[in-house]
This record gives C-alpha cells, structure tokens and sequence, in this order.
C-alpha cells in the first residue's frame, strides 16, 4: 500500500470514528447548554413490535384555561407551536401560530415546534425513552398498570426542537428511584 | 480416480473428454469450493459477532454510564479500522475484508449506541443515510471483495427505500407518488448500467458484479411485485397514479434505456448488455402497467401478463446460458398457474378457463420466442 493510499485510509477511518463522536460531544453540550422544562407524560397504545423494549409514552400538557382541549382553535398541522409559560415543573402552555424562523413567541418563556391538529393534541416527537432491556417490561407495568407519576426533562433548544432528558418516576429521577428499592423496581400489585 | 461428478462421467462417456481431464476438473472444483466455505463461514462469523454487538447496546447495560460505553465503542472502532489498515498494507486480504466489514458495522452500532445514550428522536433513515455518507470513503478505499461488496449493496438500497419511505412524505401525494415509480423504475437500471461499465468492472471487479447482480434481482423483484399485486383490492386504487404522471415515468424509464443503448461502446466486453437492456424495458412496462390501467375484476389478464414476463425471463436466460435463471422462471410460472387455481377457486368454469388460457398463453409465447430465436440466430448467420 502507499503511503499516499496509507493517510487516505487513515483519514477515512477518522472520518468514520470521529463524525459520530463530534455529533456525540455536540449533543452532551447541548444538553448542558439549553435550558429544560419537566413534563408529566402517560402511557398510550404503541402498537409496536418492539413494545416492552423500551417506554413508549405522549406528553400530559399542562393547558392553559380555554388553550387546550374545547378552547378556540388558532392554528393547524406544522404552523402550530406552542407557547410555554414560565416555570420548571409543568409550566402551562397554550397553542400559538408559530413565529417566522428563529424567532421567539412574545409573552412566551419558551417557543416549541410541532404539528397539532383538532385543538387537543400538540406533537413534539418525543415518544420513546430508552432503558436497560432488565427493566424495561416492571417499569412499563408501573407506569401502565399501577399509574404512577412519570415525568420527563424536555431540552429546548433555540430551533424549538424538544430533546428528552432525565426520566423521573414518582418526583424521583430514574437512578434515584432504582436506588431507592434496593436497585430493582419493584413488582407491579395489579394484575 | 473414478469420475464423481454427473455431468463429467456423460462428458467422458460421450468422448468429449478424458478421465485424466475429468480429475482436474474434478479436484479444482473441489479445491474451489473447499475456499468459499471458508470464507462464507468467515463472513457468517463476523456477522454473528456484529448482531451480538448490537444486542448488547440494544439491551441498554444501564450500569455502564453512557459515556463509557460510547468511549468503549469507540476505541474499539479505531483497533478494528486499523487492524484492517495493517491487513491492507501487508496483503492478507480475507483479514482486510473481514475487518473492513467489521469495522462499517461497528460505525451502524456507534450510529446507534449515540442515539441511545442521549435518547435522540431520530428515524431509521437518518442513521443509515448517515452511516452510509461517513463509511463510504472507508469502503471505497478498503472494500475490495464480495465479503464487503455484498453487505454494503444491501445497505445501500435498503438506505434509499428508508429515505423514500421516510423523507418524502412532505411532499404532496402526486409528487410523491410520481417519485417513488421513477426511483423504482430508475434504480435497478442505474445499478445494472453501473455494473456493466467497464472501467468500473476493472477498477472493482467484485462491487460491479454486485452492482450488476443487485440490478437485475431488483428490477425482476419489482416489475414481478407489480404484476402480482395488480388485481388486488379497491385500497390499491389509492396507490394508483394518474396516466399522465405513467406515462412520464415510461418515457424517462425508456429514455434510461435509450441512455443504456448509447453507452453501449463504453461496455462492449459485457455480452450480456443487449440482454440487460431488454430485460430493463420489460421491466419498465411491466412495473407501469398495472399503475396506468387499475384492474379490480380481471384477475386473468395480470396473471397472463406475469407469466409472460417470467416467459420472457426464462428465455432471456437460456439465450445467456444462465440455466438457474431458467430453471427459477419454471418454478415461478408453475406457481403463478397454481395460484389461478387459487384465485379462482369458486367456480369450477371459471378455474378451467382460466387454467387453459394460461397453458395456451405460454405455449404461444414458447412457439413465438422459439421463432423468434431461430429469426435472429439466421440473421446473425448471414450477418
């Protein structure tokens, strides 16, 4: 092999190695960077073959009197965005036509981007959440059959886009909760 | 030694050869094939250790922070790349095979493992299309074999099927639909005139004759999906596009070929070029067909036009000397015509008729290819 062939291999193996990497340092900066609101979320019916592999869930808004379900509608499909008040811990949020690109909704803390459709559902993206394979099938019954309060950090960033952060299961983040009952999650009482 | 193969005890019977000719056949077959099995179990090998790879990350080991492991990862990566580097420079080709197509399948798993650990909300396509962008300079530079020419086709189609199913979906319906058909109709003949490009075939021998291969299959496997599922039920209606946007995709898909015709200089040594380009327009028409003319009721005559189109198969391949292709249009007729039995099942009138059609259909398409063989084989003869 010569020597020329030599570094273009090289450079094509750093290429291979490091794209992924950057993309992994960028998405640990950004998680640090942008600001987070917590959102309670809730089981819905996958449909999914892989069900039990990892959460499957949709976000509970916290809507704003006469901004969610039976309020006047103000928009439709990809124009809608919805207005995030101020406050950490399910902040209220309310249905907006979405700002031009780049740019804020006055009177709003935070601006996120997604399609809604019928006034009762806004749809950011963000359904799955990722967990070890030992227990995913107790924590999916937790969450499904014994009902207990699940909620999720959504990252913002400045596009509007929602990435999922840190799960939470009874106000407790994940690794706290496990910590907490002796390092497993404990069985579902109903049947 | 006595002669073992079948064939080569008639060849020796018939004084076409001698016992000792037959026995060095004999053994370099053997001695072949002794080295594929090799390297089919090496490559099955490695793709075990891939899928274990990408069960492990799929299991999620939350005692690992995600940082480790994406560091784990990513070292062993690096090894892996340069282990085949070493293998390149110092000529062990299976080992830089082996590890070339380790080391793009790890690049998928890292894809993957990333996704995981920062829970991203990315599709399947944005990872395969990603994969495929930052591994194609590696392969390009190191894949050289079948081992990694294989796997990567494979990616790679499956990469545009994700992309259009994926990606296009912003598009209006018309569009969308007039896109899926061009990039249906276009692809397998793109993959096919790749394939048979000359300078391609010496540059890499193994990834053209895929390019080839994966042409053909693809193209045969859609124009045959089309066919078969042309008398299906009202909700393919919805799938339907209008003629004109039909007959746009006819005239592009026979432009390609007229494209293929000129070409034709440029990849003379591929005798079986002439019959590429026809099996391509077959392919076209057939593909189209059943999209510009929406059968509900005559179930007969989109069994009839698939048949024709395995006959035409069948004979294309035995004008090439491709007797498995043959042997494979046999088996697919013989399917289609019990499936008429199937289809039809109900009224015992209906079912003969259509049986006797079918026979009929292919008897006459037999005696018209065998003309037209015999037409052209004279005309070569005077020529």
């Amino acid at each position: 092999m010569s020597r020329k062939k030599t570094i273009f291999v090289t450079l094509s193996i750093l290429l291979a190695v490091g794209a992924p990497l950057v993309s992994a340092l960028k998405m640990a900066q950004q998680f640090k960077d942008y600001p987070s609101i917590r959102v309670d979320i809730e089981p819905y019916d996958p449909r999914d073959l892989l069900y039990g592999h990892y959460m499957q869930f949709q976000t509970t808004w916290n809507w704003k009197e006469n901004a969610g379900p039976g309020g006047t509608r103000v928009c439709d499909g990809d124009h809608c965005c919805l207005c995030v008040d101020e406050g950490d811990v399910n902040p209220e949020v309310s249905l907006s036509q979405c700002p031009a690109k780049g740019e804020l909704l006055p009177g709003c803390h935070h601006t996120l981007r997604g399609t809604s459709w019928g006034n009762t559902n806004f749809e950011n993206g963000v359904h799955r959440y990722y967990v070890d394979e030992k227990i995913a099938k107790p924590l999916e019954d937790l969450f499904v059959r014994e009902k207990k309060k699940f909620s999720l950090d959504l990252h913002i960033t400045p596009a509007g886009k929602s990435l999922p952060g840190q799960l939470y299961v009874d106000g407790l983040p994940l690794k706290e909760f496990i910590a907490k009952n002796g390092g497993i999650i404990p069985a579902s009482q109903t049947p | 030694m006595a002669v073992k193969h079948k064939k080569l005890k008639e060849w020796v019977a018939a004084g076409l050869m001698s016992t000792e000719q037959a026995d060095s056949i004999h053994a370099y077959e053997e001695d072949r094939k002794s080295g594929r099995f090799g390297r089919g179990l090496v490559g099955l090998s490695l793709f075990a250790i891939l899928v274990g790879v990408l069960s492990i990350i799929a299991a999620n080991w939350n005692a690992i922070p995600g940082e480790a492991k994406i560091g784990v990862h990513l070292f062993l990566n690096v090894c892996v790349g340069l282990v085949a580097l070493r293998a390149g420079k110092k000529g062990h080709d299976l080992w830089r095979e082996g590890a070339a197509l380790v080391f793009m399948g790890l690049t998928f798993t890292l894809i993957i493992l990333i996704g995981q650990v920062f829970q991203l909300t990315g599709t399947p396509a944005d990872a395969a299309l990603f994969w495929l962008l930052i591994t194609l300079p590696f392969f390009l530079l190191m894949g050289r074999g079948y081992m990694t020419a294989a796997p990567w086709m494979l990616a790679f189609i499956a990469t545009v099927y994700l992309v259009m199913v994926e990606k296009i979906q912003v598009l209006p319906l018309e569009q969308r639909q007039l896109l899926a058909t061009l990039v249906g109709v276009l692809l397998p003949l793109a993959l096919m005139a790749d394939g048979a490009i000359e300078l391609f075939r010496k540059l890499r021998p193994a990834l053209s004759d895929v390019a080839l291969k994966a042409g053909i299959v693809l193209g045969i496997l859609q124009t045959s999906v089309s066919l078969a599922f042309w008398p299906a039920n009202q909700s393919y209606r919805e799938l339907v596009i209008s003629e004109r946007d039909g007959l746009l995709t006819v005239i592009i898909g026979l432009g390609a070929v007229a494209i293929h015709a000129i070409f034709y200089r440029f990849y003379k040594s591929a005798p079986e070029i002439k019959g590429g380009a026809m099996l391509a327009a077959a392919g076209i028409v057939g593909t189209v067909i059943p999209l510009i003319f929406p059968s509900d009721d005559m179930a007969i005559i989109p069994a009839l036009v698939f048949i024709a189109y395995w006959v035409f198969i069948g004979w294309l391949a035995q004008g090439m000397h491709k007797m498995r292709y043959v042997s494979l249009a046999i088996a697919v007729i013989a399917v289609r015509i019990f499936m008429i039995y199937v289809e039809l099942f109900g009224s015992l009138i209906d079912t003969g008729f259509g049986l006797i059609s079918g026979g009929i259909v292919m008897l006459v398409l037999i005696f018209a290819a065998r003309r037209l063989n015999r037409r052209m084989t004279k005309i070569g003869g005077a020529a």
